[in-house]
């Protein structure tokens, strides 16, 4: 389990209030509330972009509450993707490729960066500029962006919402096959019950910056 | 820790290198009273006169032309923009040569500096008030319209109440420029113009009453430091999506506008035009221009290489801290001020020319230069920088590939102005007793000396050296990238 504990943050008028909360090391856990109810700031906290003072967070038995950014080697696909729009889909994965992997491991990488690239049919807009992708094909490369990362936990903050209604039924079965193939925990943070019922092993709910569930 | 540490320390020597002037002043000053109170409060009559009369008249001129300016299709808008911005970040002396050129005889004083405040200010305060009237009033001048409100009616009720905070504002941002501007009463304010700036470089230069000089400089800057908190506070502004109404139009305004762009653009290239006629001339003063030329050019070499290293310290620093360093607001901070302090630190002779002149104009240009060009694209890569250090890019990674890359265009703008304001300085120079001719000072010399045809020829050579050094830096800025991509590879 990895174990949050003094989760205490205050930001404008809203407060994050979560004393104790453990969260499974394996599987999908979703962690679903409404608009407001403080999801975001969670996930920021997670991330390194909040730090309050006194609180811990252990996962596999090291401390990342303490960690920097870019320390607790995360993989993150935010709502609105934020591929470097002056990349290539390539050079968006690539860039972090290099950045994230020990330069012995890089061969290892790339075979499974080929795999996951099939999968996610990115081979047609492998070379185009992130700017001129569709929103689904943004959506695919964030997600292989963050799957070559070598990541300890992937976290997906509302990876479909941007997506057409059609588009987000084939990107929820695509999302699934990958995540099964992967040994990582993912923390799906979402208000969309189709996608806790599509992906989620276990359901956290969230309600005004407390666990209600 | 170490970490932690180093931040901070690189924070503090930022601020601290901006702060520089304040600090050598403060080592020097004994604190003594020795001022002339008449003269004082003469001069502070005639800074405040200048300063509230441009203010007053830029702000409430600048209504009825953004009204014009929102009449325009969205493509000549952004053109009309551009051209607007020009009088306020070209380097004074053109704007005193067209001023010269349109009113002659020239009305030297208290008149004559408030004519060249309001013809290089105009057009940024017509800006500003175009931005606040786009970001606040929505829809509203279209429900003032369907529910016929009137125009006169309409502005009562809605448009001066929502915006008279920010108009408000406005006029603090250019009463503070003026307050603190030295390069126009300089030349045009005679001797029944002179503004407190101008007053501190008398005392200094010319009756060598340091004493007195250090009073009006503390009169000085904690006036600025006063007003400069109306400005501090940068407030996150909610905007909404605008809808330009008919109350919001103005045909007049518009009228205005190219009336005004007219005068300006149209008023130099006659100048220059007429110019033409008086080359011969020039060529008395060839090897005089040479020689300025090339220590112009060396300290313009050393001048951006120390601006760009303070960029990438910059930048560092905004990488740590997630916000830019507090020195950002030091955007009109006193010429003579800076100038006098390291005229005092440093000796008066020629070796240390190049120093003085690096020192004082990164101190003065690069946070204006900064907020103008970089600051707003800078933050809006915020994001991308994010998701950069969650996946474990390096600070110089991130500058580089996500900064840098993306914001190459500004970067050219910003590098071209630290360059223009750089060659044509010549007030700065002169309250730091720089002994070496530059280009700037060469100009400043036709100007003072009404050889006007002569000024136009030297500006003109200004314009062409600012283009020439600018294809060499852009040269260099791309051979330099090629060859890190080559050691990265």
């Amino acid at each position: 389990m990895s174990h949050i504990k003094n989760l205490r943050f205050k930001l404008d008028n809203f407060e994050l209030d979560i004393p104790e909360l453990n969260i499974p090391e394996t599987g999908v856990t979703a962690i679903q509330g409404s608009s407001g109810s403080g999801k975001t700031t969670f996930l920021k906290t997670l991330i390194g972009l909040h730090q309050p003072s006194g609180w811990s967070w252990i996962f596999k038995g090291e401390e990342l509450s303490r960690l920097s950014i870019s320390k607790r080697k995360l993989g993150v696909v935010f709502q609105t993707y934020d591929l470097f729009p002056h990349l290539t889909a390539e050079e968006n994965i690539f860039l972090i490729l290099k950045a994230r992997h020990e330069e012995q491991n890089h061969n290892e990488m790339h075979k499974q960066l080929q795999k996951y690239k099939s999968q996610l049919n990115l081979e047609s807009c492998w070379k185009t500029l992130a700017t001129n992708l569709s929103g689904g094909e943004k959506q695919r490369v964030a997600l292989l962006r963050a799957l070559v990362s070598n990541p300890r936990m992937l976290l997906l903050d509302e990876p479909f919402s941007a997506l057409d209604s059609d588009l987000r039924v084939e990107a929820r079965r695509t999302v699934k096959e990958l995540i099964q193939q992967i040994n990582i925990p993912v923390y799906l943070i979402t208000h969309d019950q189709e996608d806790v019922n599509t992906l989620a092993n276990h359901v956290i709910k969230m309600k005004a910056g407390k666990i209600t569930q | 820790m170490k970490e932690f540490k180093v931040s901070h320390l690189l924070r503090y020597s930022l601020l601290l290198f901006f702060l520089i002037p304040y600090a050598i002043f403060l080592f020097y000053y004994k604190f003594s009273i020795d001022i002339d109170l008449s003269e004082l409060l003469w001069a502070l009559k005639n800074t405040l006169t200048q300063s509230t009369l441009t203010a007053l008249i830029v702000t409430a001129l600048s209504i009825p032309l953004s009204q014009g300016l929102i009449l325009l299709p969205e493509r000549l808008q952004t053109i009309v923009k551009r051209l607007l911005i020009v009088p306020q970040i070209l380097p004074a002396l053109y704007s005193i040569l067209i001023a010269f050129s349109v009113l002659n005889p020239f009305p030297m004083g208290t008149m004559g500096i408030v004519f060249l405040f309001v013809l290089i200010d105009l057009g940024f305060a017509t800006l500003m008030t175009y931005s606040v009237t786009t970001e606040k009033l929505g829809n509203m001048s279209v429900i003032g319209e369907v529910y016929s409100l009137g125009r006169l009616n309409f502005f009562k009720k809605i448009y001066f109440p929502l915006l008279k905070q920010d108009l408000i504002v406005n006029f603090f941002i250019i009463f503070i420029f003026c307050l603190s501007s030295f390069s126009i009463p300089l030349i045009v304010g005679g001797g029944r113009g002179t503004n407190l700036e101008v007053l501190i470089y008398e005392k200094i230069f010319v009756d060598q009453n340091w004493s007195a000089a250090f009073s009006l400089c503390a009169f000085q800057a904690m006036a600025i430091f006063f007003l400069s908190f109306f400005l501090l506070k940068n407030k996150q502004k909610d905007s909404e999506p605008f809808v330009a109404g008919n109350y919001l139009k103005s045909y007049v305004g518009l009228g205005v506008i190219i009336g005004y762009l007219g005068l300006y653009l149209g008023g130099y290239f006659i100048g220059l035009y007429k110019s033409f006629f008086y080359i011969s001339f020039a060529s008395m003063y060839v090897w005089d221009l040479y020689d300025a030329a090339i220590f112009t050019g060396k300290a313009l070499a050393v001048y951006l290489t120390v601006n760009f290293i303070i960029l990438v310290l910059w930048l560092l620093d905004y990488l740590n801290n997630k916000k830019f360093n507090l020195a950002t607001n030091l955007i009109s901070a006193s010429t003579v001020l800076v100038g006098f302090t390291l005229y005092l630190a440093f000796p008066v002779t020629r070796e240390y020319d190049l120093i003085k002149m690096t020192l004082a104009m990164s101190i003065l240009f690069f946070p204006s230069l900064f907020k103008l060009f970089l600051q707003k694209p800078i933050e809006d890569l915020r994001q991308q920088i994010l998701v950069a250090e969650v996946y474990g890019l390096s600070k110089p990674q991130i500058i580089i590939e996500i900064i840098f890359r993306q914001i190459s265009k500004q970067m050219l703008l910003w590098v071209s102005f630290l360059i223009v304001w750089f060659i044509s300085e010549y007030a700065v120079l002169k309250s730091l007793g720089v002994q070496t001719q530059t280009l700037g000072l060469v100009t400043e010399g036709f100007l003072s000396s009404y050889r006007l045809p002569l000024a136009y020829l030297m500006s003109f050579f200004i314009l062409i050296y600012w283009v020439g050094a600018l294809a060499v830096v852009s040269l260099i800025l791309r051979v330099a990238y090629v060859a890190y991509k080559k050691l990265t590879i």
